[in-house]
């Protein structure tokens, strides 16, 4: 079954499994747009579907994946994707990070992606024509910043919605890329909660336990292994940073803030506080904002800890 | 055609590209300079 090697994201499963079924009916892959946080695991979705789109001959199609923000023209992207990867032949092209592009080549793929009469596509650029066939010829987009996205480009592909990975999910991603090391329950448990619901945090911390692992002769982790391993590398509860740990503190010991105030204390100016740090701590009930910032009783307990 | 004297000609040549999209061919002016054409795409094939 396509996508069992992947771990959560049901509902996205559920959709690309939808689209690969009508793609060996009709040959035809809609213009897949992957939408969600970093860690989420776009990429790897989309090259998993990218495997299961098949040629003619029933192998797997070249997959071709763009680096979007290196993407500068659309004389570029004809000279060194379309002439070697696209014309005459069958391929997937992933562009990765699609926010990234530049407005013109946009504007191109506005009318590239314009299917209204057909399954077949020519434009002509510099006097020369450029034919997209799309029964041969699949294209995924991914972002993490649909709203910077050109909204009638936009609304030319059907969005692939991200959720966070659950922390049971998180802990099955761990687990599979530690083959022979073993865990007390309450040490996956507390191991997972530094994930921040982020599979790349996750992967971070495989390497960390596989490291810590060599050095120190360790094929089983209860809380003793792990409390040593999350002070040596300063990894807080909840996988906090030092920033956030560092707001938290404040408002335990300085009382309510208003954003100004807490600026000065932490030495950040107020955007990057509200971009960068409070974000996860408010999502995770740790603060509220109610005029001024205040921690909460859950802020409370987890410093305590 | 007074008020069209006066847009530069890019701007009427992305008039047209609208108007010949109406059609299944698209006529596409790249204003982009040639030279960023030398830049390279980061990819991977797989």
């Amino acid at each position: 079954m396509a996508f069992d090697k992947l771990v959560g994201q049901h509902s996205v499963k559920k959709k690309l499994g939808f689209y690969l079924e009508a793609y060996n009916s009709t040959s035809i892959v809609p213009f897949l747009n992957f939408v969600g946080a970093k860690g989420l695991g776009k990429t790897e979705f989309a090259r998993e579907f990218g495997r299961n789109i098949l040629n003619a001959e029933g192998n797997k199609r070249t997959f071709v994946e763009i680096n979007s923000s290196t993407v500068k023209g659309v004389s570029q992207f004809f000279e060194q994707i379309y002439l070697p990867f696209i014309l005459d032949k069958e391929v997937t092209v992933f562009f990765d990070e699609a926010h990234a592009l530049p407005k013109e080549v946009v504007m191109v793929f506005l009318s590239i992606f314009n299917t209204e009469d057909g399954s077949e596509k020519t434009i002509i650029h510099k006097e020369t024509a450029y034919t997209f066939d799309f029964k041969k010829h699949s294209f995924l987009f991914a972002t993490t910043e649909s709203d910077k996205i050109f909204a009638p480009f936009k609304d030319r592909l059907i969005t692939i919605d991200f959720d966070n990975y659950s922390q049971e999910d998180l802990s099955q991603i761990f687990l599979n890329n530690l083959q022979n090391i073993t865990f007390a329950p309450d040490a996956l448990e507390y191991i997972s909660s530094t994930f921040r619901g982020n599979a790349r945090n996750c992967v971070q911390r495989v390497k960390d336990i596989q490291f810590y692992s060599v050095s120190r002769n360790v094929n089983h982790f209860s809380m003793t292994e792990i409390k040593d391993l999350c002070d040596t590398l300063g990894i807080l509860p909840q996988g906090c940073t030092q920033i956030e740990w560092r707001i938290l503190n404040i408002l335990r010991k300085e009382g309510r803030q208003s954003l100004q105030g807490l600026s000065a204390r932490t030495g950040l100016s107020r955007s990057s506080i509200q971009k960068d740090h409070e974000n996860y701590l408010l999502s995770r009930g740790y603060m509220e904002i109610d005029i001024q910032r205040v921690i909460t009783a859950k802020g409370c307990a987890l410093l305590g800890k | 055609m007074q008020k069209l004297d006066k847009i530069k000609s890019t701007e009427v040549k992305v008039s047209r590209t609208w108007l010949l999209d109406l059609d299944k061919t698209t006529v596409i002016d790249d204003t982009v300079p040639q030279s960023d054409a030398v830049e390279k795409i980061e990819f991977k094939v797989s």
